[in-house]
């Protein structure tokens, strides 16, 4: 194994473009071969939670396998299965009740490219093996024309800006970008034999590149059972039977892949996380869930080998029933309760745990008002409270782990954002009941699209207004080109110059810069912020009975709930006030302007002109004048994080020394150095952590 | 909203004093039997933990009511939330927030104490004015709609008030019915018909609403609300509302030439008359994007609107 960077880099390059597709052939014969696992619970643990042993030697280790995994999103879920067919005994641990992390709940539109068989497909007309799809392919050959060269250009292009002047591809880290690039195509194959199925290719996702279009869905198709070999998904499964209900398959009901696949066909991150673990499952990889990993065990404190994790329990129950709540599959776990165990990594440990989002201690380095811990990640609900509460971070950190890109967490376009779904805590996805993460949630959430806010105003945790509410929720737009259209990609990509100072010039900034900051200004500080944290608190949709009649919304359950504090109505504005200060759990003080604020508004609306945020300019105003009156709580989400450990081409973690920490392994967004959203980056750092961590001499 | 906050020095005594209690009354007009909230803030001059000590609220008949414990958050010493009852006759009220001797690691301290002044009054009336026409032509009726709500939530079915012009003249004398409004708790209502003024202007006219002392006793209740006065129109503007993609009506749009405002009908129309002038008119539909335009009237006048459909970003949109 390198002993340093210098070392990994030249190997790297001897490997280029070699290993990659060897590892492949002998990942799917070991898969066959593999044999029984020899995973064995030791003993019962030599001390109690909070007995930290004095050092490595001192541990006495509760299981000891090949490869430990902490996490079962898309990054470990990946690495798992790449490991186990490499011949390695694979057990996965995480925190949640049920596998997939973030994936589970994602879109599923999954960007790779550069040698991407997907894209051959598309680009040659062809349709899929299984025939079920039965469109033709959505974009032009030539912009599927695509390379590993042009791939690792695009996603370290220096020139390319947001709408909001941010460069996504400037700070990436090349020799990570050159490796995501190689194994991009690999990865694809990889998890084509691993169950998943994959549409038309229709653009490009975030952080992916411009040139060419990279990114089709995972779907399966509807049928009599629900068959991850078969590739076939009830509709009860798929959570679209019932408009207002899902099923504990797929916490976000699946949407139909008409245009992408055809008729019959299913599209969401269900279609991606549940073939995945279905052949993790398959294959012997092992699991246990309620397991939060918490300590990498390294030889010395911030040197030698990683030796193996310590992992807490981390149970979830059903809030009505009191159960503890049971993945959908069960093969392959691993029931252990203890509180505290130790896990023994013969070969090595791989960091798949997530980033920080949830965490808002450490999340508030990035930006300090969104310390505020009213305001959750993403999923919320469906992981739990210690879903990306950066435990990759703060454990890698103890052993001498270095950082990277942490300042990525800012050039984002929407890494942060103000929610169109009110009156839920967890705003980012749309989440029925039938899954049980609704139980903790309690509610849908009502989405008012970007039309809705002229509707209604918001105001802050006293009760006044803060910004123009039709453009609170804009969102700054995609990457944007002097050559190409004014939003969005791919569809003329090809117009796209990568690399050319015209890209990003004074006069071109000037000209498409287009960002309102208003959730800047939600996040600002107010008369009810207090010492020491100064904490911004809740913000509010106040509108009428009138609004509701003019909209039809639908202000009702599973939309909106009596029962969890975030959304309200009374027969008058200080009973509404009185409410939200009674029962919203971070409302600090009380709404003390709101009667006031209304009277304002109400006055403005008569008016015909709103001097304080421009309203009338954006659209009608209408006044808030009829009971009962609604409040509905407004959310900034902030979806994701991008900065991280650093690591090696072989997702090996570093020093602060630049040296490679032996037997420890990060991918996805426990990853700094490569400001890619989503599911792009955590499968090909799973693929890549996987082939290696399997090997790692120990 | 809310009582200024109850601050008091105190002397030291033989062990360290703290420096004062400030209890914040966090609940506005406390009304007779209502639920108090209030939050404690103690010190003792430079920034120390207190944490350990307890606050204990007694009545003014020195009962304790409450006690919450002090914890320090690296800036002040407070006490989370704390619901009381108020008293159930009207008054003026002193109570008291005591923190008896404690100890922390380091010292020791004398009990203190702190006055809570409770300004305690009969139930409040809320009066609502709505439904009232954006403009309203010289001398002619026009219809709102009131309603009251009592602070205790119980019924005021019947009770009876007045509205009040411009000049302070009673114009109109109404009592609410006996039935909550749909969707309320107890808003009781009426439906008013009123004239308006022979001038053109606008104006402010208010709803009063007289203290009853019928049991339980209430205060009085006013709400102000404007009318706008306008002259006869001299042109019918219709506007018709489509979705640019299908060319299909849209019912429910709101059509704004301000102060003149009307929806569209099933067939996408709205028709609004208007004196002849220059307008800005904005018109949107519930899942459409509002859109904006100058429109000359000096008779008669049509106008289209297209409108794009709301739809959800895609993923390309937000993520590209």
């Amino acid at each position: 194994m390198p002993k340093n960077r210098k070392d990994a880099d030249k190997k790297h390059v001897q490997e280029d473009g070699l290993n990659r597709r060897d590892f492949f052939k002998a990942g799917a014969a070991a898969g066959v071969a593999a044999g029984a696992i020899a995973l064995s619970p030791t003993q019962a643990a030599a001390f109690g939670p909070g007995d930290a042993p004095r050092g490595p030697g001192d541990i006495e280790w509760d299981y000891e396998v090949d490869v430990v995994i902490a996490g079962g999103g898309c990054a470990g879920l990946t690495a798992a299965i790449r490991a186990r067919d490499l011949g390695a005994s694979v057990l996965v641990v995480d925190q949640n009740f049920d596998l997939g992390g973030r994936m589970l709940h994602s879109g599923a539109w999954l960007s790779l490219g550069g040698d991407d068989p997907i894209q051959k497909r598309d680009a040659a007309g062809l349709f899929d093996d299984e025939g079920f799809i039965t469109v033709p392919p959505s974009v032009s050959p030539e912009e599927l024309d695509d390379s590993v060269d042009l791939l690792f250009k695009d996603v370290t292009d220096w020139s390319i800006v947001d709408t909001k002047a941010q460069s996504p591809y400037r700070y990436n880290q090349r020799d990570l970008m050159r490796a995501w690039a190689e194994n991009a195509g690999p990865t694809r194959q990889f998890l084509m034999e691993n169950y998943v199925r994959f549409s038309r290719i229709t653009g490009t996702h975030g952080g992916g590149g411009l040139s060419r279009a990279r990114a089709p869905w995972a779907f399966l198709m509807l049928g009599d059972r629900t068959d991850m070999r078969a590739g076939t998904i009830t509709e009860e499964d798929a959570g679209i039977v019932d408009s207002e209900r899902t099923s504990a398959f797929a916490p976000v009901k699946m949407g139909r892949a008409n245009n992408n696949v055809g008729p019959g066909a299913v599209q969401n991150g269900v279609a991606l996380a549940r073939p995945l673990e279905f052949s993790a499952r398959e294959k012997g990889v092992q699991f246990m869930l309620f397991r939060h990993f918490d300590e990498i065990i390294r030889e010395e404190p911030t040197a030698g080998r990683v030796l193996g994790i310590k992992a807490s329990y981390t149970p979830r129950h059903d809030p009505e029933s009191g159960e503890l709540l049971r993945s959908w599959w069960q093969n392959g776990n691993i029931d252990e309760r203890r509180e505290t165990i130790h896990i023994k990594a013969r070969r090595g440990v791989v960091l798949a745990s997530g980033g920080f989002a949830g965490n808002p201690e450490v999340r508030s380095m990035f930006y300090p008002a969104f310390r505020e811990p009213a305001f959750v990640t993403s999923g919320y609900g469906l992981q739990g409270p210690h879903g990306q509460d950066a435990s990759a971070l703060i454990a890698g950190m103890k052993v001498g782990a270095n950082l990277a890109g942490m300042q990525q967490n800012l050039s984002y376009p929407t890494t942060f954002h103000i929610s169109g779904r009110l009156g839920t805590r967890d705003a980012y996805t749309a989440v029925y009941p039938g899954h049980p993460a609704f139980k903790f949630r309690k509610s849908t959430g009502l989405g008012i699209g970007g039309s809705g806010w002229e509707e209604l105003i918001a105001v802050n945790q006293v009760g006044k207004r803060f910004f123009n509410e039709t453009r609170l929720a804009d969102r700054p737009a995609g990457n944007n080109w002097p050559a190409g259209p004014n939003r969005g990609q791919p569809r003329s990509n090809l117009d796209h110059v990568p690399t050319d100072w015209r890209n990003c010039s004074a006069e071109w900034v000037r000209q498409m810069y287009n960002y309102d900051h208003g959730l800047d200004a939600a996040l600002a500080m107010n008369e009810g912020s207090q010492p020491p944290d100064y904490h911004s608190g809740p913000i509010w949709a106040i509108f009428d009975q009138a609004t509701a009649d003019r909209t039809g919304w639908n202000l009702r359950f599973p939309f909106i709930s009596d029962e969890d504090g975030y959304s309200f109505r009374a027969d008058t504005i200080q009973e509404l006030a009185g409410k939200i200060f009674a029962r919203h759990p971070f409302q600090r003080v009380p709404l003390r302007y709101l009667s006031q604020t209304i009277d304002t508004w109400n006055g403005y609306v008569e008016a015909g002109e709103d001097p304080e945020f421009d309203r009338h300019v954006d659209g009608p105003m209408h006044t808030i004048l009829e009971p009962p009156f609604y409040a509905l709580s407004i959310v900034a989400v902030w979806h994701d994080s991008y900065g991280g450990l650093r690591v090696n081409p072989q997702q090996q973690v570093l020093d602060v020394k630049g040296e490679v920490i032996r037997g420890l392994y990060a991918g996805g967004e426990a990853v700094g150095g490569f400001n890619k959203h989503g599911l792009g980056k955590g499968h090909v750092h799973g693929y890549v952590a996987g082939t290696y961590v399997a090997r790692d001499p120990n | 909203m809310g009582q200024e906050a109850n601050e008091i020095e105190l002397q030291e005594d033989d062990r360290r004093g703290l420096d004062s209690i400030a209890v914040e009354i966090l609940t506005g007009d406390i009304d007779v039997g209502s639920e108090v909230w209030l939050k404690a803030t103690i010190s003792c001059g430079e920034s120390r933990d207190l944490s350990g000590a307890t606050l204990v609220i007694k009545d003014h008949e020195g009962r304790e009511v409450a006690t919450a414990e002090v914890a320090y958050d690296g800036y002040a010493n407070r006490t989370e939330r704390i619901t009381v009852t108020a008293p159930a006759t009207p008054g003026i009220y002193e109570w008291t927030a005591t923190v008896p001797a404690f100890e922390t690691d380091t010292d020791e301290y004398g009990e203190t104490s702190a006055p809570i002044q409770l300004e305690v009054n009969v139930f409040k009336t809320h009066v609502l004015v709505w439904d009232i026409p954006p403009t309203i032509v010289t001398g002619e009726t026009f219809r709102l709609k009131v309603g009251m709500r009592s602070s205790s939530g119980g019924s005021v079915a019947g009770r009876a008030g007045a509205v009040i012009d411009h000049n302070g003249n009673e114009v109109a004398a109404f009592a609410v019915g006996d039935e909550t409004r749909p969707g309320t708790d107890a808003l009781y209502f009426a439906e008013l018909s009123l004239q308006a003024p022979a001038e053109t202007d606008q104006y402010q006219w208010r709803v009063m609403v007289p203290a009853s002392d019928d049991e339980p006793p209430h205060r009085e209740g006013t709400a102000a609300f404007k009318l706008r006065v306008v002259p006869r129109p001299d042109s019918l503007v219709t506007i018709e509302v489509v979705d640019r993609e299908n060319e299909t009506p849209i019912k429910g749009c709101t059509v704004v030439m301000h102060p003149y405002r009307a929806q569209t009908d099933e067939n996408g129309v709205a028709q609004l008359r208007v004196p002849n002038g220059t307008y800005s008119v904005v018109v949107s539909g519930k899942k459409h994007i509002a859109a904006r335009r100058t429109l000359e009237v000096n008779g008669d006048t049509s106008s289209r609107a297209a409108l794009d459909f709301d739809h959800e970003p895609t993923e390309a949109a937000i993520w590209g």
